[in-house]
C-alpha cells in the first residue's frame, strides 16, 4: 500500500489562490441556485471542502442561512483572503488492510490538524429580515406595518487562528472512500463586521459544525470518490488539492513481489496474525508455547540476526569479543533447533582475510560456526553431504576463493564488529586496526572460548541453556580450558574444514544482513522493510543479561 | 379601484362608528400610499357583485393573466360576505350610483371622532355588530375567511384565516382592537401563526383644541401619534416603528393637506410625506426617504387629475363664482355643518362681525371647498407616481362608463434600473436602444368592475 503526500504543493502559497478561487465559485453557485439541496450544491464544491476541511466551515455559513431566506444575500460572495501559512498535517495513527476480502478493504485512522489559517468573505446582506419573511407571505392573512423598510448592509467576516483537530476514520473499498469524523476539535476567532451579529452568527455556525462534519463532509468526500473510482470524472484540477486521506490509496504489487511469496510463509504469516489478533504477547517470546515454530517476530529479529553464524563474523581478536560470540552461539542453537528456520540460500561463509594472514582463527570455531549453519539448514531439502566431502582439494579451493575478495571482507568485517561489540563504537578502520593490534595477546583465551563453544554445543543438543549460568561460564571455562589441549582442537579442525564449503551457498552472509535493507529478502516479516534497520544499524541490541 | 367586499366593509365600519381610517395606527399612511403606491392591475379582470339580500353579498372575479409563466391562464374567486348590520345595504351604491371618489383609493381627509360625554344611542350601534366573510379562489381552491366582531363598544376581535393546500400554507391572524380614554387610543394587537408573529400598535388622536393648533374658531386640524411593536417569535425579528400625523387646511384656501413623519429606530429609516389637495381637480403627494445608516434616499412624487362631467361642472359653476364674489358674505348656509351651530355662528358673526370677520373667512373658504368636492360629479382620474430612486412611472386612469367601473393602468421603467434589477451588471443588449425608448412598459393591465 503506498499513497502519495505531495508537500511541494503545499509549500509554496499557490494552493491559498485556488482555494481562494474554488470558494469564491463554490459559494456563488449557492447564491445563485436557489434550490439546490445541501449535497448536491456542495458537492459542487467537492475541492474547496475536501482539500481543507477548514474551509468548508465557511461554506456552511450559507448553508444556515439557507433555512432562513435566500434572498437575504443581495449580492454574491467574495472570498478576499484565504492563508493557510502551515502544511496540514497528517498523521497516521492506525492502518489495516483485510486481505480475506475479495476486494481489498483499508481501514485506517488518521488525525488531521491545521493551524493558524485565515479567511475572510465580504457579502451584501439585506437588513430588515423581518420585511423579507413578511414579503412573500400572502397579503391577506400578513399584517401591515408601518415604514417597514430595509436597507443592504456589506458584511465582512474574518475567521483567524482557525485551529482543526479531528480523527477519522478511513475505510476504503475499491469503489469508494467513507470517511467518518471522531474527534473534531475546530476553534476560530471570529470576527463580524456587523457586531450585533457577530454572537449569533458564531453560535449558527458552530451549530452547523457539527452538521458538516458528520453528515455532509462524509457524503462529499464519498460521492466524489465514487466519481474517481469510477473514473467518469476526472477534473485534474481536483487531483492536486487531494490530501492523501482522501485520495483513494493504492496498493502496489510489483511482480517481483509476487515472485518471492510463497505459500508457505503466506500460511505463517497468516498464524502471526491470527495470533494477533488475540492480543497475547507471549507470542512474542521466544520460548513460549505459543511461538510459531520458524516464525521470527519482530522484536526478536534483532537477537536472530546478531548470533547469525558466520565464518565472516569470525574474529579472534579482541577477547572481549569472546563472551558475545559464546552468547551468539548459545542463543544460536535455539533458532537452529526450529525446524524450518528461514535461511537465506545464499551465503559467503568464508573467513575474513586478516583472520587468515594473521592465523588467528583457530579450527574449534569454524567447526562449531560450521555445524550450527549444518543444523540450521537441516530442513531444508538438502542431503547432508559433510560426511562425502572428503578432499582437501576442497579447502584449498575454498582457501583460494576466500583470498580473491579480501578488501570487501575486512570493510564487512569491521562492521560487523562495530554492529556486534557494544564496546567498539569508533569508525570501522580504528576498529580493524585495534584487532590487528590485539591479535596476538589473546590467543590463548581464543582457545579456551573454542572449548566453551564446544561445550555448549554439547550440551544444546541436550537441554537449553539458563541464561544465568551461561553467563557465568565464559570466564570459568576459559579459565578452565586455558590449560587444557589445543591439539585436539586442532584435530577436529581438518574435519571441520571440510565443511566450510557446502551446503552453504557462496555469497557472505554480511551481504544477506544488507538484503535485508535492500529487499524483499524475509517475506514473512515483509510489511515495511525499513523496519530492518531497527536491528541492524540503528539500534545496538539491548544488553543481554 | 377599490374591490368590492373592501367598499361594504369600509362601509359596515363606518356605519358601527369604528372608523379604522382615523384612528388605527395601520392606516396612519393611507394618504400617501393611495397616491403614490397604488398597485397597477396587471392582468384583465371582470368583476361582478351583488347584494342579493340586505344582508349578505356576493363577488364573481375572473382574471385573464398572459405571461411566459402560465399561457392564457383564467382564476378567480367567488367571495361571500354576511354582516348582521341592518342598514348596510342602504348605504352602499351600485356602481352606477357610487361616487368615484368612494370606489377609489385616493385623498382622504381624516377626522377623527370622539366619544362626547353623552352616552347617546351612536354608542350602541356598533355593538354586537359581525361580520362574516368567505373567499374561495379557482382553480387552486385556497380559502379565505374572515371574522369580525364587535365584542363591546371599544373592542372588536377580528381572526383572518387563510388555507392553501397547493401551498400547504395554513395561517391564522387574529387581531384585537381595544379603544380607550373616549376613543382617543387604539390599542392593537395582533397575533399571526405565520412565523409567529407578535404585534402591538397603539395609536392617540390628540383632541383638536380650539386654538391649539391653529387661532381661529373652527378648527378642523387633527393630531395623531402613534407607534408600532413587532417580533417574530420563531425566527427572532424584530421590526417597529413610529409616526405623526398632522392634518390641517391650508388657511387660504381651505385646501386639505395630511403630513406625516414615520421613523424607524430600528433600521433606522426616516419617511416624511406630505399631501395636500391642490385644486379642484388635482392633488399631489411627495413623500422623502431617507435611512441614516445607509444614507439612502428616495424621492417620490404623485399626481392625481380628476375630470368631471361637463354637465355638472357647468351647473356647479355659478355658485362657485357667487361664493367666491361675495368672500364677505357669512350667510351663506352650508348643508353640511348642524342648523344649530350654523346658527349659533351667524349670531356671532352679527355680533363681532369686525372681529370674526378673519376666522369666518376661513370658515367659509373650507366648507367651500369640501362642498365642491362633495358635489362635483367626477367621472374619471388620472394618476401618476414616479420615484426618483427607482426611475419608473406609474399610470392609471379609473373611471365610470355606463355603470361599470374601470380602471387600467400600466408601469413604465427606464431601461438602466430594469438592468440593475435583474442583472445586477450595466451590460444590457437594449442598451443601444435607450435613445428610441427610455421607458419599458412592465406591466399592464385592465379592471372592470359592476355591481348591482
Amino acid at each position: 500500500m503506498s499513497f502519495q503526500f505531495n508537500e511541494q504543493m503545499f509549500k509554496d502559497n499557490s494552493f491559498n489562490d485556488t482555494i481562494k478561487q474554488r470558494l469564491t465559485s463554490a459559494l456563488n453557485s449557492f447564491s445563485k441556485k436557489n434550490n439546490l439541496s445541501h449535497e448536491s450544491s456542495s458537492s459542487n464544491t467537492p475541492s474547496s471542502s475536501s482539500s481543507n476541511t477548514s474551509s468548508s466551515s465557511s461554506a456552511s455559513i450559507p448553508i444556515s442561512h439557507e433555512t432562513n431566506s435566500l434572498s437575504i444575500l443581495k449580492s454574491g460572495i467574495v472570498v478576499r483572503k484565504v492563508n493557510f501559512p502551515t502544511i496540514p498535517q497528517i498523521e497516521i495513527l492506525d492502518l489495516d488492510i483485510q486481505t480475506t476480502q475479495p476486494r481489498s478493504l483499508l481501514k485506517g485512522m488518521c488525525k488531521i490538524s491545521c493551524k493558524d489559517a485565515t479567511l475572510q468573505i465580504q457579502t451584501i446582506i439585506e437588513s430588515n429580515l423581518l420585511l423579507l419573511n413578511l414579503e412573500e407571505q400572502p397579503v391577506f392573512t400578513t399584517p401591515r406595518m408601518i415604514n417597514n423598510n430595509s436597507f443592504q448592509i456589506p458584511i465582512t467576516m474574518t475567521f483567524t487562528k482557525i485551529q482543526l483537530e479531528a480523527i477519522t476514520n478511513i475505510f476504503m473499498k475499491d469503489h469508494g472512500v467513507s470517511i467518518s469524523f471522531n474527534d473534531v476539535s475546530l476553534n476560530f476567532d471570529f470576527d463580524c463586521s456587523i457586531k450585533i451579529l457577530q454572537s449569533t452568527i458564531e453560535k449558527r455556525l458552530k451549530n452547523s459544525m457539527k452538521l458538516v462534519f458528520e453528515d455532509i463532509l462524509p457524503t462529499v468526500i464519498f460521492n466524489m470518490s465514487q466519481n474517481w473510482f469510477t473514473g467518469k470524472s476526472h477534473p485534474p484540477a481536483n487531483q492536486k488539492l487531494i490530501q492523501p486521506n482522501n485520495s483513494h490509496p493504492r496498493m502496489i504489487l510489483e511482480e517481483s513481489d509476487l515472485q518471492e511469496l510463497s505459500a508457505t510463509n503466506m500460511l505463517r504469516l497468516s498464524t502471526i496474525i491470527s495470533s494477533r489478533h488475540t492480543l497475547s504477547l507471549h507470542s512474542t517470546e521466544i520460548h513460549s508455547l505459543s511461538t510459531i515454530p520458524g516464525c521470527l517476530e519482530r522484536q526478536n529479529l534483532y537477537r536472530f540476526i546478531s548470533k547469525m553464524p558466520s565464518l565472516t563474523c569470525f574474529d579472534n581478536c579482541a577477547s572481549k569479543l569472546q563472551q558475545q560470540r559464546e552468547k551468539q552461539q548459545e542463543i544460536m542453537e535455539r533458532p537452529s533447533r526450529r525446524k524450518n528456520s528461514h535461511l537465506p540460500s545464499h551465503q559467503i561463509n568464508q573467513l575474513p582475510q586478516s583472520a587468515l594472514d594473521e592465523h588467528t582463527y583457530n579450527l574449534e570455531t569454524i567447526t562449531n560456526i560450521q555445524n550450527h549453519l549444518y543444523e540450521r539448514s537441516k530442513g531444508d531439502h538438502i542431503a547432508p553431504r559433510r560426511r562425502k566431502v572428503k578432499l582437501n582439494l576442497k579447502k584449498k579451493k575454498t582457501n583460494t576463493n576466500k583470498s580473491l575478495p579480501e578488501s570487501k571482507f575486512t570493510e564487512i568485517t569491521t562492521q560487523l564488529e562495530n554492529e556486534i561489540s557494544t564496546e567498539a563504537r569508533t569508525t570501522p578502520v580504528p576498529v580493524s586496526k585495534e584487532s590487528h593490534d590485539v591479535t596476538p595477546q589473546p590467543d590463548v583465551e581464543d582457545d579456551g572460548k573454542s572449548k566453551t563453544m564446544v561445550s555448549s554445543r554439547k550440551s544444546s543438543n541436550g537441554s537449553v541453556h539458563n541464561e544465568t549460568r551461561y553467563f557465568k561460564l565464559p570466564k570459568r571455562a576459559a579459565k578452565y580450558l586455558n590449560n587444557s589441549n589445543n591439539s585436539s582442537s586442532n584435530s577436529i579442525t581438518t574435519d571441520m574444514i571440510k565443511t566450510i564449503s557446502p551446503p552453504l551457498s557462496p555469497l557472505s552472509l554480511s551481504k544477506n544482513y544488507r538484503d535485508y535493507d535492500n529487499s524483499k529478502g524475509f517475506n514473512f516479516i515483509g510489511l515495511n522493510h525499513h523496519g530492518w534497520r531497527w536491528g541492524i544499524n540503528e539500534d545496538q541490541p539491548p544488553p543481554y543479561s | 379601484m377599490l374591490d368590492y367586499m373592501e367598499y361594504v366593509v369600509k362601509t359596515f365600519h363606518q356605519l358601527t362608528n369604528w372608523n379604522p381610517q382615523a384612528n388605527s395606527y395601520e392606516h396612519l399612511t393611507d394618504t400617501s400610499e393611495a397616491l403614490l403606491d397604488f398597485t397597477i392591475p396587471n392582468s384583465f379582470k371582470f368583476q361582478l357583485s351583488n347584494n342579493s339580500s340586505p344582508y349578505t353579498y356576493n363577488t364573481l372575479e375572473i382574471t385573464a393573466r398572459q405571461n411566459n409563466r402560465h399561457p392564457q391562464r383564467i382564476n378567480g374567486y367567488l367571495t361571500y360576505l354576511y354582516t348582521n348590520v341592518k342598514n348596510l345595504h342602504d348605504a352602499i351604491h351600485n356602481s352606477n350610483d357610487i361616487s368615484l371618489q368612494d370606489a377609489t383609493q385616493t385623498y382622504k381627509h381624516v377626522q377623527p371622532s370622539f366619544n362626547t360625554k353623552k352616552k347617546s344611542i351612536v354608542d350602541h350601534e356598533g355593538e354586537n355588530a359581525s361580520l362574516y366573510y368567505g373567499r374561495i379562489y379557482y382553480p387552486t381552491s385556497d380559502l379565505e375567511a374572515m371574522v369580525m366582531k364587535r365584542l363591546k363598544r371599544n373592542s372588536q376581535l377580528t381572526f383572518k384565516w387563510l388555507s392553501s393546500p397547493i401551498n400547504n400554507l395554513n395561517i391564522l391572524t387574529i387581531y384585537w382592537q381595544l379603544k380607550t380614554r373616549q376613543d382617543r387610543n387604539l390599542h392593537e394587537f395582533i397575533y399571526s401563526t405565520n412565523d409567529s408573529l407578535c404585534g402591538y400598535r397603539v395609536l392617540h388622536n390628540f383632541v383638536s383644541g380650539s386654538s391649539k393648533f391653529n387661532n381661529s374658531l373652527y378648527n378642523n386640524s387633527s393630531l395623531s401619534v402613534g407607534g408600532e411593536v413587532w417580533l417574530s417569535l420563531k425566527s427572532h425579528n424584530p421590526g417597529g416603528s413610529t409616526s405623526i400625523r398632522y392634518c390641517t387646511h391650508s388657511a387660504n384656501t381651505g385646501r386639505p393637506l395630511t403630513l406625516t413623519f414615520s421613523y424607524n429606530p430600528l433600521f433606522g429609516h426616516i419617511s416624511s410625506t406630505y399631501a395636500a389637495k391642490t385644486g379642484l381637480n388635482s392633488t399631489f403627494c411627495t413623500r422623502y426617504d431617507f435611512n441614516i445608516y445607509s444614507i439612502d434616499s428616495n424621492l417620490t412624487f404623485g399626481w392625481e387629475f380628476w375630470k368631471n362631467n361637463s354637465d355638472n361642472s357647468k351647473l356647479k359653476e355659478p355658485d362657485t363664482n357667487v361664493n367666491s364674489l361675495s368672500g364677505n358674505s357669512s350667510l351663506e348656509v352650508s348643508p353640511l355643518i348642524n342648523t344649530s351651530q350654523q346658527k349659533l355662528l351667524n349670531d356671532l358673526t352679527y355680533t363681532f362681525s369686525s372681529s370674526l370677520e378673519k376666522i369666518d373667512k376661513e370658515k367659509t373658504a373650507i366648507e367651500k371647498f369640501q362642498k365642491k368636492i362633495n358635489e362635483s360629479n367626477f367621472t374619471n382620474v388620472w394618476k401618476f407616481s414616479t420615484s426618483l430612486k427607482d426611475k419608473n412611472l406609474k399610470i392609471k386612469w379609473e373611471g365610470k362608463f355606463k355603470g361599470f367601473l374601470l380602471s387600467a393602468g400600466t408601469e413604465l421603467y427606464s431601461t438602466s434600473s430594469i438592468i440593475q434589477d435583474i442583472n445586477g451588471q450595466t451590460n444590457f443588449k437594449h442598451q443601444k436602444n435607450e435613445r428610441v425608448m427610455p421607458l419599458y412598459p412592465g406591466k399592464f393591465g385592465f379592471q372592470l368592475q359592476y355591481s348591482k
